[in-house]
Protein backbone atom coordinates (compact mmCIF):
# COMPACT_ATOMS: atom_id res chain seq x y z
CA UNK A 1 0.00 0.00 0.00
CA UNK A 2 2.77 2.41 0.80
CA UNK A 3 4.44 1.79 -2.28
CA UNK A 4 0.77 2.39 -3.94
CA UNK A 5 0.67 5.80 -2.30
CA UNK A 6 3.96 6.69 -3.05
CA UNK A 7 3.92 5.99 -6.78
CA UNK A 8 0.44 7.96 -6.90
CA UNK A 9 1.77 10.76 -5.40
CA UNK A 10 5.14 11.52 -7.46
CA UNK A 11 2.56 10.42 -10.55
CA UNK A 12 0.06 13.08 -9.56
CA UNK A 13 2.74 15.84 -8.77
CA UNK A 14 4.37 15.34 -12.08
CA UNK A 15 0.91 15.74 -13.48
CA UNK A 16 0.35 18.96 -11.57
CA UNK A 17 3.34 20.20 -12.54
CA UNK A 18 2.78 20.03 -16.68
CA UNK A 19 -0.71 21.04 -16.10
CA UNK A 20 0.10 24.33 -14.73
CA UNK A 21 3.00 24.79 -16.62
CA UNK A 22 3.21 28.34 -16.39
CA UNK A 23 2.33 28.32 -12.45
CA UNK A 24 5.25 25.90 -11.84
CA UNK A 25 7.74 28.08 -14.55
CA UNK A 26 6.65 31.13 -11.87
CA UNK A 27 7.62 29.46 -9.10
CA UNK A 28 10.84 28.05 -10.33
CA UNK A 29 11.37 31.27 -11.45
CA UNK A 30 10.35 32.69 -8.12
CA UNK A 31 12.97 30.64 -6.18
CA UNK A 32 15.41 30.62 -8.63
CA UNK A 33 15.53 35.12 -8.54
CA UNK A 34 15.47 35.17 -4.67
CA UNK A 35 17.92 32.35 -3.97
CA UNK A 36 20.24 34.09 -6.83
CA UNK A 37 19.73 37.16 -4.74
CA UNK A 38 20.63 35.97 -1.83
CA UNK A 39 23.60 33.88 -2.76
CA UNK A 40 25.04 37.43 -4.39
CA UNK A 41 24.51 39.04 -0.64
CA UNK A 42 26.45 36.43 0.77
CA UNK A 43 29.31 36.23 -1.61
CA UNK A 44 29.30 39.85 -0.98
CA UNK A 45 29.55 39.38 2.61
CA UNK A 46 32.24 36.30 2.20
CA UNK A 47 34.39 39.13 0.09
CA UNK A 48 34.12 41.98 2.73
CA UNK A 49 35.21 39.42 5.15
CA UNK A 50 37.84 38.16 3.38
CA UNK A 51 39.42 41.55 2.13
CA UNK A 52 39.35 42.48 5.46
CA UNK A 53 41.16 39.02 6.46
CA UNK A 54 43.82 39.48 3.83
CA UNK A 55 44.68 42.88 5.53
CA UNK A 56 44.51 41.63 8.82
CA UNK A 57 47.30 39.33 7.84
CA UNK A 58 49.31 42.01 6.05
CA UNK A 59 49.73 43.50 9.86
CA UNK A 60 52.60 43.02 11.91
CA UNK A 61 54.51 45.34 14.82
CA UNK A 62 57.87 46.31 14.22
CA UNK A 63 59.86 46.85 17.35
CA UNK A 64 62.87 49.24 17.06
CA UNK A 65 65.66 48.07 20.02
CA UNK A 66 67.89 50.65 21.70
CA UNK A 67 71.59 50.85 20.20
CA UNK A 68 73.58 49.23 20.34
CA UNK A 69 72.13 46.49 21.23
CA UNK A 70 73.57 43.06 22.92
CA UNK A 71 73.21 40.01 20.71
CA UNK A 72 72.75 37.82 24.35
CA UNK A 73 69.48 39.72 25.15
CA UNK A 74 68.07 40.30 21.94
CA UNK A 75 68.17 36.13 21.97
CA UNK A 76 66.40 36.22 24.98
CA UNK A 77 63.67 38.85 23.39
CA UNK A 78 63.26 36.65 20.84
CA UNK A 79 62.71 33.60 23.00
CA UNK A 80 59.86 35.56 25.21
CA UNK A 81 58.44 36.51 22.33
CA UNK A 82 57.66 33.07 20.54
CA UNK A 83 55.93 32.05 23.48
CA UNK A 84 54.01 35.23 23.98
CA UNK A 85 50.34 34.64 23.19
CA UNK A 86 48.78 35.84 19.88
CA UNK A 87 52.48 36.37 18.24
CA UNK A 88 52.18 34.01 15.20
CA UNK A 89 56.24 34.82 14.24
CA UNK A 90 58.70 36.88 15.14
CA UNK A 91 62.12 37.58 13.08
CA UNK A 92 65.35 39.22 13.90
CA UNK A 93 66.23 42.43 11.64
CA UNK A 94 69.59 43.29 12.14
CA UNK A 95 70.87 46.96 11.45
CA UNK A 96 72.58 45.91 8.11
CA UNK A 97 69.86 43.69 6.56
CA UNK A 98 67.43 46.61 7.78
CA UNK A 99 70.24 48.86 5.42
CA UNK A 100 70.43 46.54 2.77
CA UNK A 101 66.63 46.05 2.19
CA UNK A 102 65.96 49.81 2.23
CA UNK A 103 68.50 50.30 -0.52
CA UNK A 104 67.23 47.48 -2.64
CA UNK A 105 63.88 49.51 -2.02
CA UNK A 106 65.80 52.73 -3.35
CA UNK A 107 67.30 51.02 -5.65
CA UNK A 108 65.23 52.95 -8.53
CA UNK A 109 65.42 56.36 -7.10
CA UNK A 110 68.55 58.67 -7.67
CA UNK A 111 69.57 58.51 -4.78
CA UNK A 112 72.80 56.02 -3.62
CA UNK A 113 71.93 55.37 -0.15
CA UNK A 114 75.33 53.98 1.09
CA UNK A 115 77.17 56.22 -0.98
CA UNK A 116 75.14 59.09 0.71
CA UNK A 117 75.64 57.50 4.51
CA UNK A 118 79.14 57.37 3.55
CA UNK A 119 79.58 53.61 5.64
CA UNK A 120 77.52 55.06 8.50
CA UNK A 121 74.14 52.84 9.51
CA UNK A 122 71.46 55.02 11.35
CA UNK A 123 68.80 52.15 11.54
CA UNK A 124 68.47 49.94 14.33
CA UNK A 125 68.09 46.40 14.65
CA UNK A 126 64.69 45.45 15.31
CA UNK A 127 62.07 42.97 15.58
CA UNK A 128 59.16 42.17 12.93
CA UNK A 129 56.34 40.57 15.12
CA UNK A 130 52.96 39.25 13.05
CA UNK A 131 50.29 38.36 15.37
CA UNK A 132 46.56 36.39 14.66
CA UNK A 133 44.27 39.16 14.81
CA UNK A 134 44.16 42.94 14.79
CA UNK A 135 42.33 43.30 17.70
CA UNK A 136 45.62 41.97 19.45
CA UNK A 137 47.92 44.26 17.90
CA UNK A 138 47.43 46.81 20.55
CA UNK A 139 47.97 45.23 23.85
CA UNK A 140 51.24 43.76 22.30
CA UNK A 141 52.43 46.43 20.85
CA UNK A 142 52.33 48.26 24.24
CA UNK A 143 53.73 45.04 26.10
CA UNK A 144 56.86 45.10 23.89
CA UNK A 145 57.15 48.61 24.32
CA UNK A 146 57.87 48.40 28.30
CA UNK A 147 60.91 45.90 26.99
CA UNK A 148 63.97 47.21 28.66
CA UNK A 149 66.20 46.89 25.32
CA UNK A 150 62.95 47.81 23.07
CA UNK A 151 63.22 51.60 21.67
CA UNK A 152 59.92 52.09 20.28
CA UNK A 153 57.33 50.08 18.48
CA UNK A 154 55.73 50.87 15.38
CA UNK A 155 52.16 49.21 14.41
CA UNK A 156 50.10 51.34 12.21
CA UNK A 157 47.70 51.94 14.74
CA UNK A 158 45.27 53.86 11.86
CA UNK A 159 45.34 50.68 9.43
CA UNK A 160 44.78 48.45 12.51
CA UNK A 161 41.53 50.59 13.63
CA UNK A 162 40.27 50.58 10.36
CA UNK A 163 40.44 46.66 9.20
CA UNK A 164 39.16 46.12 12.77
CA UNK A 165 35.80 48.13 11.85
CA UNK A 166 35.68 47.23 8.26
CA UNK A 167 35.90 43.56 9.74
CA UNK A 168 32.62 44.39 11.92
CA UNK A 169 30.53 46.25 9.44
CA UNK A 170 31.39 43.22 7.26
CA UNK A 171 30.04 40.44 9.74
CA UNK A 172 27.18 42.98 10.66
CA UNK A 173 26.11 44.52 7.22
CA UNK A 174 26.24 41.04 5.88
CA UNK A 175 24.81 39.12 8.01
CA UNK A 176 21.57 41.61 8.00
CA UNK A 177 21.22 41.10 4.87
CA UNK A 178 21.44 37.65 4.87
CA UNK A 179 18.88 37.47 7.64
CA UNK A 180 16.30 40.16 5.62
CA UNK A 181 17.12 37.86 2.14
CA UNK A 182 16.47 34.85 4.27
CA UNK A 183 12.81 36.51 5.41
CA UNK A 184 12.27 37.36 1.49
CA UNK A 185 12.88 34.29 -0.23
CA UNK A 186 10.94 32.29 2.50
CA UNK A 187 7.93 34.95 2.09
CA UNK A 188 8.08 35.45 -1.84
CA UNK A 189 7.72 31.40 -2.17
CA UNK A 190 5.63 30.73 0.25
CA UNK A 191 3.46 32.96 -1.43
CA UNK A 192 3.94 31.64 -5.01
CA UNK A 193 3.60 28.39 -3.78
CA UNK A 194 0.08 29.39 -2.13
CA UNK A 195 -0.73 30.30 -5.53
CA UNK A 196 -0.52 26.82 -6.57
CA UNK A 197 -2.02 25.10 -3.23
CA UNK A 198 -4.88 27.33 -3.78
CA UNK A 199 -5.65 26.81 -7.39
CA UNK A 200 -6.17 22.98 -5.84
CA UNK A 201 -8.56 23.33 -3.07
CA UNK A 202 -11.27 21.77 -3.91
CA UNK A 203 -9.24 18.76 -4.89
CA UNK A 204 -7.95 19.10 -1.23
CA UNK A 205 -11.88 19.25 0.14
CA UNK A 206 -12.76 16.48 -2.02
CA UNK A 207 -9.87 14.70 -0.96
CA UNK A 208 -10.49 14.78 2.62
CA UNK A 209 -14.14 13.97 2.15
CA UNK A 210 -13.29 10.54 0.47
CA UNK A 211 -11.34 9.68 3.89
CA UNK A 212 -7.38 10.32 2.59
CA UNK A 213 -5.02 10.80 5.27
CA UNK A 214 -3.06 14.16 6.07
CA UNK A 215 -0.50 12.40 5.06
CA UNK A 216 -1.61 11.17 1.87
CA UNK A 217 -3.22 15.10 0.69
CA UNK A 218 0.21 16.44 1.87
CA UNK A 219 2.58 13.93 -0.05
CA UNK A 220 2.00 14.99 -3.73
CA UNK A 221 2.44 18.89 -2.47
CA UNK A 222 5.36 17.93 -0.61
CA UNK A 223 7.02 16.02 -3.66
CA UNK A 224 6.07 19.25 -6.00
CA UNK A 225 7.24 22.00 -3.66
CA UNK A 226 10.71 19.66 -3.46
CA UNK A 227 11.07 19.50 -7.17
CA UNK A 228 10.13 23.26 -7.69
CA UNK A 229 12.49 24.08 -5.22
CA UNK A 230 15.19 21.64 -6.37
CA UNK A 231 14.68 23.23 -9.98
CA UNK A 232 14.92 26.85 -8.84
CA UNK A 233 17.75 26.94 -6.24
CA UNK A 234 19.83 24.77 -9.18
CA UNK A 235 19.04 27.51 -11.53
CA UNK A 236 20.18 30.08 -8.93
CA UNK A 237 23.30 28.35 -8.11
CA UNK A 238 24.24 27.51 -12.10
CA UNK A 239 23.80 31.29 -12.52
CA UNK A 240 25.68 32.55 -9.67
CA UNK A 241 28.54 29.70 -9.81
CA UNK A 242 28.85 30.96 -13.76
CA UNK A 243 28.22 34.62 -12.98
CA UNK A 244 31.06 34.69 -10.41
CA UNK A 245 33.56 32.99 -12.17
CA UNK A 246 32.77 35.58 -14.60
CA UNK A 247 33.42 38.56 -12.55
CA UNK A 248 36.48 36.99 -11.50
CA UNK A 249 38.37 36.47 -14.62
CA UNK A 250 37.21 40.33 -14.93
CA UNK A 251 38.39 41.44 -11.98
CA UNK A 252 41.85 39.28 -11.58
CA UNK A 253 42.63 40.49 -15.32
CA UNK A 254 41.53 44.18 -15.08
CA UNK A 255 41.69 44.94 -11.13
CA UNK A 256 44.22 42.64 -10.12
CA UNK A 257 44.67 44.77 -6.97
CA UNK A 258 41.26 44.13 -5.69
CA UNK A 259 41.45 40.74 -3.83
CA UNK A 260 38.36 38.95 -4.62
CA UNK A 261 37.97 35.57 -2.77
CA UNK A 262 38.21 32.79 -5.49
CA UNK A 263 37.78 29.09 -3.72
CA UNK A 264 36.08 26.07 -5.69
CA UNK A 265 35.07 23.81 -3.09
CA UNK A 266 33.58 27.33 -1.62
CA UNK A 267 31.58 27.63 -4.95
CA UNK A 268 30.62 23.86 -5.00
CA UNK A 269 29.46 24.63 -1.49
CA UNK A 270 27.06 27.81 -2.28
CA UNK A 271 25.68 25.33 -5.37
CA UNK A 272 24.78 22.62 -3.36
CA UNK A 273 23.70 24.82 -0.36
CA UNK A 274 21.62 26.24 -2.98
CA UNK A 275 20.08 23.11 -4.23
CA UNK A 276 19.52 22.00 -0.32
CA UNK A 277 18.27 25.71 1.02
CA UNK A 278 15.68 25.42 -2.23
CA UNK A 279 14.55 22.13 -1.60
CA UNK A 280 13.84 22.69 1.94
CA UNK A 281 11.93 26.04 1.40
CA UNK A 282 9.96 24.15 -1.89
CA UNK A 283 8.98 21.06 0.81
CA UNK A 284 8.57 23.28 4.04
CA UNK A 285 6.66 26.02 1.98
CA UNK A 286 4.00 23.42 0.53
CA UNK A 287 3.51 21.96 3.63
CA UNK A 288 2.73 25.15 5.38
CA UNK A 289 0.38 25.89 2.25
CA UNK A 290 -1.88 22.77 2.53
CA UNK A 291 -1.86 22.86 6.06
CA UNK A 292 -4.73 25.35 6.74
CA UNK A 293 -6.80 23.64 4.02
CA UNK A 294 -6.41 20.13 5.97
CA UNK A 295 -8.63 21.70 9.16
CA UNK A 296 -11.87 20.57 8.18
CA UNK B 1 -27.28 3.30 13.06
CA UNK B 2 -27.45 7.19 13.02
CA UNK B 3 -28.73 9.15 16.51
CA UNK B 4 -29.46 12.66 17.04
CA UNK B 5 -29.38 13.53 20.66
CA UNK B 6 -30.15 16.82 21.66
CA UNK B 7 -27.77 18.12 18.94
CA UNK B 8 -26.83 21.16 18.53
CA UNK B 9 -24.58 23.69 16.27
CA UNK B 10 -23.95 27.04 16.69
CA UNK B 11 -21.40 29.11 14.65
CA UNK B 12 -18.90 31.52 15.74
CA UNK B 13 -21.12 34.37 15.15
CA UNK B 14 -23.64 33.11 17.15
CA UNK B 15 -25.78 32.04 14.21
CA UNK B 16 -27.83 28.86 15.09
CA UNK B 17 -27.28 26.04 12.59
CA UNK B 18 -29.25 23.41 14.34
CA UNK B 19 -30.94 23.52 17.69
CA UNK B 20 -31.50 20.61 20.21
CA UNK B 21 -32.22 18.04 17.42
CA UNK B 22 -33.66 14.33 18.34
CA UNK B 23 -33.80 12.38 15.31
CA UNK B 24 -32.74 8.42 14.48
CA UNK B 25 -32.45 7.06 11.33
CA UNK B 26 -32.10 3.28 10.55
CA UNK B 27 -29.97 1.12 8.27
CA UNK B 28 -31.39 1.20 4.93
CA UNK B 29 -33.39 4.41 5.09
CA UNK B 30 -34.07 6.53 2.31
CA UNK B 31 -34.67 10.02 3.73
CA UNK B 32 -35.31 13.45 2.16
CA UNK B 33 -34.57 16.52 4.71
CA UNK B 34 -36.43 19.57 3.51
CA UNK B 35 -36.70 22.82 4.71
CA UNK B 36 -36.44 26.65 3.48
CA UNK B 37 -32.98 27.83 2.80
CA UNK B 38 -30.90 28.59 6.43
CA UNK B 39 -32.91 25.90 8.06
CA UNK B 40 -30.19 23.95 8.88
CA UNK B 41 -30.23 21.04 5.82
CA UNK B 42 -26.59 21.77 5.18
CA UNK B 43 -25.28 22.27 8.43
CA UNK B 44 -27.03 18.52 9.45
CA UNK B 45 -24.97 16.85 6.77
CA UNK B 46 -21.84 18.89 7.41
CA UNK B 47 -22.20 17.40 10.91
CA UNK B 48 -22.74 13.76 9.81
CA UNK B 49 -19.80 14.02 7.10
CA UNK B 50 -17.87 15.73 10.37
CA UNK B 51 -16.87 18.87 8.38
CA UNK B 52 -18.81 20.51 11.37
CA UNK B 53 -18.90 19.37 15.29
CA UNK B 54 -22.26 19.66 17.33
CA UNK B 55 -21.43 22.53 19.94
CA UNK B 56 -23.63 20.73 22.01
CA UNK B 57 -25.51 17.21 22.54
CA UNK B 58 -24.29 14.01 20.92
CA UNK B 59 -24.75 12.77 17.06
CA UNK B 60 -23.26 8.78 16.92
CA UNK B 61 -23.28 7.09 13.80
CA UNK B 62 -22.73 2.72 14.23
CA UNK B 63 -23.12 3.85 18.18
CA UNK B 64 -19.60 6.19 17.59
CA UNK B 65 -19.93 9.62 18.87
CA UNK B 66 -18.54 11.80 16.04
CA UNK B 67 -17.41 14.61 18.67
CA UNK B 68 -14.72 11.81 20.13
CA UNK B 69 -13.32 10.22 16.54
CA UNK B 70 -9.52 11.07 16.24
CA UNK B 71 -7.72 13.41 13.79
CA UNK B 72 -5.93 10.08 12.66
CA UNK B 73 -9.40 8.17 12.83
CA UNK B 74 -11.44 10.84 10.78
CA UNK B 75 -10.62 9.49 7.30
CA UNK B 76 -11.67 5.79 8.09
CA UNK B 77 -15.14 7.52 9.31
CA UNK B 78 -15.50 9.26 6.18
CA UNK B 79 -14.94 6.45 3.79
CA UNK B 80 -18.01 4.94 5.88
CA UNK B 81 -20.01 7.97 3.50
CA UNK B 82 -20.38 9.35 -0.12
CA UNK B 83 -20.96 13.00 -0.19
CA UNK B 84 -22.73 14.70 -3.39
CA UNK B 85 -22.65 18.26 -3.64
CA UNK B 86 -25.31 20.34 -5.54
CA UNK B 87 -22.60 22.03 -8.05
CA UNK B 88 -20.88 18.76 -8.75
CA UNK B 89 -17.44 19.16 -7.42
CA UNK B 90 -15.79 17.73 -10.17
CA UNK B 91 -12.08 18.39 -10.80
CA UNK B 92 -12.18 20.52 -14.21
CA UNK B 93 -8.52 18.78 -15.28
CA UNK B 94 -9.69 14.93 -15.09
CA UNK B 95 -12.14 12.54 -17.26
CA UNK B 96 -15.00 11.17 -15.56
CA UNK B 97 -12.81 7.90 -15.04
CA UNK B 98 -10.15 9.54 -13.40
CA UNK B 99 -12.46 11.64 -11.34
CA UNK B 100 -14.16 8.38 -9.99
CA UNK B 101 -10.54 6.64 -9.42
CA UNK B 102 -9.68 9.70 -7.44
CA UNK B 103 -11.67 8.36 -4.71
CA UNK B 104 -10.11 5.29 -4.87
CA UNK B 105 -6.49 6.49 -5.35
CA UNK B 106 -7.03 8.68 -1.88
CA UNK B 107 -7.29 5.89 0.05
CA UNK B 108 -4.53 3.78 -1.21
CA UNK B 109 -6.19 0.95 -3.18
CA UNK B 110 -4.19 -1.07 -5.48
CA UNK B 111 -4.21 -0.27 -9.48
CA UNK B 112 -6.70 -3.33 -10.15
CA UNK B 113 -8.87 -2.51 -7.54
CA UNK B 114 -9.29 1.16 -8.40
CA UNK B 115 -9.73 0.42 -12.27
CA UNK B 116 -12.42 -2.41 -11.19
CA UNK B 117 -14.36 -0.64 -8.89
CA UNK B 118 -14.17 2.28 -11.13
CA UNK B 119 -15.17 0.63 -14.13
CA UNK B 120 -18.49 -0.86 -11.64
CA UNK B 121 -19.27 2.66 -10.79
CA UNK B 122 -19.26 4.52 -14.09
CA UNK B 123 -21.65 1.53 -15.23
CA UNK B 124 -24.16 1.63 -12.53
CA UNK B 125 -24.18 5.30 -13.71
CA UNK B 126 -24.57 4.75 -17.03
CA UNK B 127 -21.56 6.15 -18.48
CA UNK B 128 -19.15 3.91 -19.20
CA UNK B 129 -19.14 5.05 -22.74
CA UNK B 130 -18.63 8.63 -21.59
CA UNK B 131 -15.48 8.03 -19.34
CA UNK B 132 -13.16 9.48 -21.05
CA UNK B 133 -14.69 12.51 -21.41
CA UNK B 134 -13.73 16.10 -19.10
CA UNK B 135 -16.38 17.85 -16.88
CA UNK B 136 -16.55 20.30 -19.67
CA UNK B 137 -17.63 17.86 -22.19
CA UNK B 138 -20.62 16.41 -20.01
CA UNK B 139 -24.52 17.43 -19.85
CA UNK B 140 -25.51 18.84 -15.90
CA UNK B 141 -26.91 15.55 -15.55
CA UNK B 142 -23.80 13.75 -16.49
CA UNK B 143 -21.77 15.52 -14.18
CA UNK B 144 -24.02 14.53 -11.36
CA UNK B 145 -23.91 11.03 -12.11
CA UNK B 146 -20.07 10.90 -12.09
CA UNK B 147 -20.18 12.50 -8.99
CA UNK B 148 -23.03 9.78 -7.86
CA UNK B 149 -20.31 7.25 -9.19
CA UNK B 150 -17.49 8.97 -7.04
CA UNK B 151 -19.31 8.96 -3.93
CA UNK B 152 -20.22 5.30 -4.19
CA UNK B 153 -17.12 4.16 -5.59
CA UNK B 154 -15.76 3.15 -1.77
CA UNK B 155 -19.44 1.41 -1.26
CA UNK B 156 -20.02 3.33 1.43
CA UNK B 157 -22.70 2.41 4.30
CA UNK B 158 -24.22 5.81 3.88
CA UNK B 159 -25.19 8.90 0.87
CA UNK B 160 -25.26 12.03 1.67
CA UNK B 161 -26.56 14.40 -0.74
CA UNK B 162 -26.62 17.85 -0.76
CA UNK B 163 -29.20 19.19 -3.32
CA UNK B 164 -28.26 17.31 -5.90
CA UNK B 165 -30.68 18.15 -8.22
CA UNK B 166 -30.48 21.58 -7.25
CA UNK B 167 -28.89 22.65 -10.89
CA UNK B 168 -30.84 19.88 -13.49
CA UNK B 169 -33.91 20.64 -15.08
CA UNK B 170 -36.74 18.06 -14.27
CA UNK B 171 -35.93 15.23 -15.93
CA UNK B 172 -32.09 15.37 -15.27
CA UNK B 173 -33.41 15.33 -11.66
CA UNK B 174 -35.59 12.64 -12.03
CA UNK B 175 -32.90 10.53 -13.08
CA UNK B 176 -30.74 11.14 -10.31
CA UNK B 177 -33.62 10.42 -8.00
CA UNK B 178 -33.73 6.98 -9.55
CA UNK B 179 -30.12 6.78 -9.20
CA UNK B 180 -30.36 7.49 -5.12
CA UNK B 181 -33.14 4.80 -5.03
CA UNK B 182 -31.27 2.25 -7.09
CA UNK B 183 -28.17 2.94 -4.08
CA UNK B 184 -30.69 2.75 -1.43
CA UNK B 185 -32.60 -0.62 -3.02
CA UNK B 186 -28.75 -2.24 -2.40
CA UNK B 187 -29.06 -1.53 1.16
CA UNK B 188 -27.01 1.93 1.49
CA UNK B 189 -28.68 4.33 3.89
CA UNK B 190 -29.77 7.61 1.71
CA UNK B 191 -29.71 11.01 2.75
CA UNK B 192 -30.65 13.74 0.62
CA UNK B 193 -31.14 17.32 1.73
CA UNK B 194 -33.77 19.15 -1.46
CA UNK B 195 -35.17 21.81 -2.38
CA UNK B 196 -37.17 19.73 -5.23
CA UNK B 197 -41.12 19.61 -4.12
CA UNK B 198 -42.01 17.62 -6.93
CA UNK B 199 -39.27 14.77 -7.04
CA UNK B 200 -40.18 14.40 -2.96
CA UNK B 201 -43.72 14.58 -3.58
CA UNK B 202 -43.42 12.28 -6.67
CA UNK B 203 -40.77 9.57 -5.05
CA UNK B 204 -42.43 9.25 -1.45
CA UNK B 205 -39.91 7.88 1.82
CA UNK B 206 -39.35 9.51 4.89
CA UNK B 207 -39.23 13.26 5.21
CA UNK B 208 -37.99 15.24 8.04
CA UNK B 209 -38.64 19.50 8.06
CA UNK B 210 -36.18 21.62 9.36
CA UNK B 211 -37.13 25.25 10.03
CA UNK B 212 -34.62 27.82 12.22
CA UNK B 213 -32.67 24.96 12.57
CA UNK B 214 -35.10 22.38 14.44
CA UNK B 215 -37.45 19.36 12.74
CA UNK B 216 -40.70 20.76 12.77
CA UNK B 217 -41.98 17.56 11.23
CA UNK B 218 -40.83 13.89 10.69
CA UNK B 219 -42.97 12.05 8.19
CA UNK B 220 -42.50 8.41 7.41
CA UNK B 221 -45.02 8.74 4.70
CA UNK B 222 -43.38 11.25 2.48
CA UNK B 223 -44.61 14.67 1.30
CA UNK B 224 -43.33 18.11 0.49
CA UNK B 225 -43.94 20.32 3.39
CA UNK B 226 -42.52 23.34 4.79
CA UNK B 227 -44.74 24.71 7.58
CA UNK B 228 -47.56 22.06 8.59
CA UNK B 229 -47.10 20.24 12.26
CA UNK B 230 -45.83 16.39 12.08
CA UNK B 231 -49.07 14.46 11.71
CA UNK B 232 -47.60 10.99 12.58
Amino acid sequence: MFLTKTKYSLRDSLRQIFRHKLLSFLTILTIAITLTLLSVASLVAINSYYASQDIEDQLRIVAFLKQPSDPADNTKLLEKLEKTDHVESVKYVSKEEALKSLSSEMKNTDLDLEETLNGDNPLPDSFQITVDKAENIEGLAKSIANEKIVDSVNYGQDLVDNVMSLNRSALVIGGVIILLMVLATLFLINITIQLTVNSRKHEIHIMKLVGAKNSFIRMPFFIEGVILGALGSALAGLFVYWGYENIYSYISANLPFLPLFNNNYLMILLLVGNVIVGVFLGAVGSSFAVRKHLKI
Amino acid sequence: MIQFTNASHKFKNGTVGLANIDLEIDAGEFLYIVGESGAGKSTLTKLLIRELKATSGTIRVDNVDLAKISKRKLPYYRRKIGFVFQNFRLLSDRSAYENVAFSCECIGLPRREVVKRTKEALNFVGLADRKNHYPRELSGGEQQRVAIARAIVNKPQIVIADEPTGNLDPNHGEEILRLFEAINANGTTVIMATHDELLVDKHPHRVITLSGGHIIRDSMNGGYYLDVPDEN
